[in-house]
């Protein structure tokens, strides 16, 4: 918007509303982490700062169930962390999360990459036919049509598997899209080479494409595993019994369905157990990562 | 020959993922599409033919009515504001001479975070009793603040009738739980953590306008920052702004986590948006018919707002 | 070995891009195939290499034909004018991949596994060895462990030639090989090229579009142009000799001057405001295009002894030679004359000068662009 001319008001201006703003937008996160290392007395009368004053205090329960008063001094944020991962499998949705979106976000690799490269550089009768319908499943969130992909796997037994977790995303016609745009970049000499060298077709995908792509399909990884990580609605709707295959989302929301309302700060712990790892690996890697989410602007 | 056996490759290469693309999002729509016009439930071998009554139901029950009217104003609420919100941190990001890059992160933490954890922590913010929110505007009762807010300052406005002494007389609001608020504040999740991305797809755009434009601009005359943008950037935001508008469209519409773990539907239905109904209905009440109706509405919806974005943007892109 | 080409027509839906090509290379001959973008010479250069099959026709190498091989098993090499590196390798392993999916077996190139095979230990130090030998002779010895992206043109140039040597193929195919590098190295790499045929002594199929770079390099050449091949010859035969209008157009820099001419029904050959010497040995009649290299016309001095005037535009100094550019006393003509440096002293833009011609060294076309020849009229 400048032409190069800076007004100093202008911009003091500009950082106090952007301070405000990110003061709001802080807001959860600050509440989060400073909730998670509090005593419940400090989380009711709001005394500690963020911190927390990390004194000692009584556990209520502990001397509930009979176990004498000396036994039952816990620091505050051991306490909460610790309960974040005693009081509900929480290692075990944390394995979960780990499994299903490593393994949606391989097959999606797996099932992608050779089409994308189909679509963009073998010649083939009903190719624009095929991308074609590619192009039309765009238009098809999977979240909308949770419902009756969930009375399929509903009829054919796989509901609460790690199946169903997986299945419906591992077609990624988004993949496959941004895949064969980049794909398209490559030049017909080096998979003419390729060929020459002996590669088969198949070859080519894994040993020229696919290193070639790499940046595209970093961009993608993190687009998939970010989605997948945060993703509710559809664990939710697909896992109905047992909490073994529960995801980080689904744990923490069974979590909190559970408490009485007292434990909030080892809910703000298993909260900070799910979003931490993302932030950080975002705050490390920021430009890959806006990159990927906002991958879906590329088209 | 070669060119068969390149042919042979493309099949096969492409065949997986037919496949999967029509077991798993075409033969779907076309289940969900059959399933809305009977009565069927989980568990059931057969089901009744209604033709058309579950459709009538969405349009002439008030229940059905209010998910609609739930849906629509999240979307008109959240889609305007984390827009102008986006853009406006966006221009003014992009005008910084320095921090520009620590704004732009924080702006961007909730995209990243899940929501439904998020949503679960503003649900402790916004407690009525250990909430930092409530605790803070209490906080300011009796004090400047309170004289501020109350607008008492502002010739002609009554102090006592105002929002916020009166909510200091009788209590602050339970925000998620009462019928006046609710959708505003699942409306307000949901643009905290939707405008950072908005931002950012904006930011993307602003670096694409070469600067010579906007200097170009200036010199033809156009003085004033606003000018300036009506003139230039505006105009050449047109395809981003274009794409911010669907995308966000699309993702309010699926708002599902906020209202699961928050208000549940409630109060008195106020939240209850679509992607919630179809929970409700189908996995929790098995009514399976009901929920492929209002999925199939769900989805026109969607591919209706999808297709005018594709069709505004192909008019100056084409894929290639 | 020698490679065959029978009637080799390659269409794309209803373009033609090789029509009816047939061409015999022989063992160990550097043969160009020259033409404008677009006559279908890459098009024939994949056809052989495997990459293209053609719609009909047939080729053959050491008398095998080969139409149902695949490419990488016509023992063939290929340098593109991308070079075609990849990218996330280093040069040596750029240059072994044709080799290991060539000389090992499927289960030795298996990552872990192969190694339990004692084979694969001497095959990999027979490949390295190979490399070394190559990366030598090409003298990128020292750019072997380095990436395709750390290098310049024409070091990628001289990998991609060292990955097409290492597989001693049959021959060598080279798309344009020297059109992404800058004027001063493709002249250089020219005599490069011509010096590794000259050691290797292997078949060499060129593509170029670069007449001088086909001049230069090649025993043969084969002129392309719209998907037919027109002349197939020495470079000098070609030049002298062009059995083409529009082969002696493409062939030779600057331009062949051509004028419009007619015969009449002795043969005669009447064109501008003179006649040629020779005559017509073949009745033709009517009108044919009369053509004369930039070095077969002269500045006469004085008034008599010249064969046309020309209004001078514009001079070139090529340093050793000029080219006078003018146009002929009627206006409708465009020459193009070769002078020194000495006749040209005192000849400004705008001047008359007469010119007079090589009559011996003029070449005649008649219909559809064919020679024709000539022979000593009887006024001689």
């Amino acid at each position: 918007m400048n032409t190069g001319t800076y007004s100093t008001t202008g911009e003091l201006a500009k950082h106090a509303t952007l301070i405000l703003g990110a003061l709001i937008v802080i807001l959860p996160f600050y509440v989060m982490v400073s909730f998670s290392l509090k005593s419940p007395q400090e989380i009711g009368t709001h005394a500690g700062g963020f911190f927390g004053s990390q004194q000692a205090f009584l556990d209520q329960y502990c001397v509930k169930l009979g176990n004498p008063e000396a036994d039952c001094w816990r620091n505050p944020a051991a306490y909460n962390y610790g309960n974040a991962f005693k009081k509900a499998p929480l290692l075990r949705y944390l394995l979960n999360g780990v499994i299903v979106t490593v393994s949606i976000f391989v097959i999606q690799v797996l099932i992608a990459l050779p089409c994308a490269y189909a679509l963009a550089k073998l010649r083939f009768w009903g190719r624009e036919l095929v991308f074609g319908l590619v192009l039309f499943c765009l238009l098809i969130p999977v979240h909308a049509i949770a419902l009756p992909l969930y009375i399929m796997l509903a009829n054919v037994g796989l509901t609460n598997t790690y199946a169903a977790l997986v299945i419906p995303w591992t077609i990624s016609v988004f993949g496959i899209f941004l895949m064969r745009q980049f794909f398209k970049t490559v030049p017909d000499d080096l998979i003419d080479a390729a060929r020459m060298d002996g590669m088969s077709e198949f070859g080519i995908v894994w040993k020229v494409m696919l290193p070639c792509a790499i940046p595209a399909l970093m961009a993608f990884a993190i687009f998939s595993v970010v989605a997948h990580w945060n993703d509710y609605f559809w664990p939710r709707v697909v896992l109905t019994g047992s909490r073994d295959l529960y995801t980080p989302p689904l744990g923490l929301r069974e979590f909190q369905g559970g408490l009485d309302g007292a434990d909030t700060g080892p809910l703000m712990a298993t909260a900070t157990v799910i979003v931490i790892p993302l932030l950080v690996a975002f705050l490390l890697a920021q430009r890959k990562f806006i990159e990927g989410i906002t991958l879906s602007g590329m088209k | 020959m070669i060119l068969r056996h390149t042919r042979l490759a493309g099949y096969s290469f492409v065949l997986p993922a037919l496949v999967l693309m029509f077991v798993i999002l075409l033969v779907p729509v076309l289940v969900a599409a059959v399933l809305s016009f009977t009565d069927y439930s989980l568990g059931n071998s057969t089901a009744d033919w209604l033709a058309w009554k579950n459709y009538e139901k969405i349009f002439t029950r008030s229940s059905y009515q209010k998910m609609l009217w739930a849906s629509a104003l999240y979307v008109l609420i959240v889609v305007p504001v984390s827009i102008a919100l986006g853009l406006a941190a966006a221009l003014a990001i992009h005008s910084l001479r320095f921090g520009a890059n620590l704004y732009k992160t924080i702006y961007f933490l909730p995209v990243m975070a899940a929501l439904l954890a998020m949503a679960i922590v503003w649900e402790t913010a916004l407690h009525p009793t250990i909430g930092i929110v409530n605790r803070s505007l209490e906080a300011g009762c009796g004090g400047w603040v309170e004289t501020f807010f109350s607008w008492g300052w502002i010739s002609g406005v009554d102090p006592e009738g105002s929002w916020y002494a009166s909510s200091c007389e009788e209590g602050f609001p339970l925000w998620l739980g009462e019928k006046r608020y609710a959708l505003a504040t699942i409306c307000f999740i949901g643009i905290w953590q939707a405008f950072g991305f908005n931002m950012v797809l904006y930011l993307a755009g602003l670096t694409g306008i070469p600067r010579e434009l906007i200097q170009a601009a200036a010199m033809d005359g156009a003085r004033s920052g606003w000018q300036r943008f009506r003139l230039v950037t505006w105009p050449m935001l047109g395809p981003t702004t274009v794409f911010v508008v669907t995308i966000t469209a699309i993702r309010s519409f699926q708002v599902f986590d906020t209202v699961e773990a928050l208000t549940e539907g409630g109060p008195s239905k106020t939240t209850y948006v679509m992607m919630y109904a179809i929970y409700e209905k189908a996995v929790e009440q098995n009514l399976m018919g009901m929920g492929s109706a209002i999925t199939i509405v769900f989805l026109m919806l969607v591919m209706v707002m999808t297709a005018l974005q594709r069709y505004m943007v192909e008019r100056r892109v084409h894929y290639s | 070995m020698d490679i065959k080409l029978e009637r080799i027509v390659k269409s794309f839906g209803s373009a033609t891009a090789v029509d009816h090509v047939d061409l015999h290379i022989k063992a160990g001959e550097f043969l160009t195939l020259v033409g404008p973008s677009g006559c279908g010479k890459s098009t024939l250069l994949r056809i052989i290499a495997g990459l293209e099959s053609q719609t009909s026709g047939s080729v053959s190498i050491g008398g095998d034909t080969v139409d149902a091989v695949r490419p990488s098993e016509r023992n063939l090499a290929m340098v593109f004018q991308s070079y075609a590196l990849y990218p996330h390798l280093s040069v040596r392993e750029n240059m072994t991949v044709p080799l290991r999916l060539r000389d090992l077996s499927a289960v030795e190139r298996m990552p872990l596994l192969g190694n339990l095979f004692p084979s694969r230990a001497t095959k990999m130090h027979a490949i390295r060895s190979k490399i070394d030998q190559a990366a030598e002779t090409l003298q990128i010895s020292h750019l072997l462990e380095r990436k395709p992206g750390e290098l310049s043109g024409g070091q990628r140039q001289r990998v991609a030639v060292g990955r097409a040597m290492v597989r001693q193929p049959t021959a060598f195919l080279m798309d344009e090989p020297l059109s992404n590098l800058d004027a001063a190295l493709r002249v250089h790499m020219r005599t490069e090229i011509s010096g590794l045929h000259r050691s290797l002594k292997t078949t060499f199929i060129y593509v170029t579009h670069d007449q001088a770079e086909a001049l230069t390099m090649s025993s043969r050449m084969a002129v392309m142009m719209d998907g037919q091949i027109l002349q197939v010859d020495t470079p000098e035969r070609i030049y002298r000799n062009p059995a083409d209008l529009r082969v002696a157009q493409f062939v030779g820099s600057p331009r062949m001057n051509i004028f419009p001419g007619e015969v009449d029904s002795l043969g005669r050959i009447q064109t501008l405001e003179f006649s040629l010497d020779n005559v017509a040995s073949e009745p033709v009649q009517g009108n044919v295009s009369v053509g004369f290299r930039p070095e077969h016309l002269r500045i006469v001095n004085g008034s008599g002894g010249h064969d046309f005037t020309l209004k001078v535009t514009h001079k070139e100094n090529l340093g050793a030679d000029y080219f006078i550019h003018g146009a002929v006393a009627d206006g409708n003509h465009q020459v193009i004359v070769r002078a020194t440096p000495e006749e040209v002293t005192g000849v400004s833009i705008g001047d008359e000068l007469g010119i007079g011609c090589s009559k011996p060294s003029s070449l005649v076309f008649g219909d559809s662009n064919k020679r024709i020849d000539l022979r000593p009229g009887l006024t001689q």
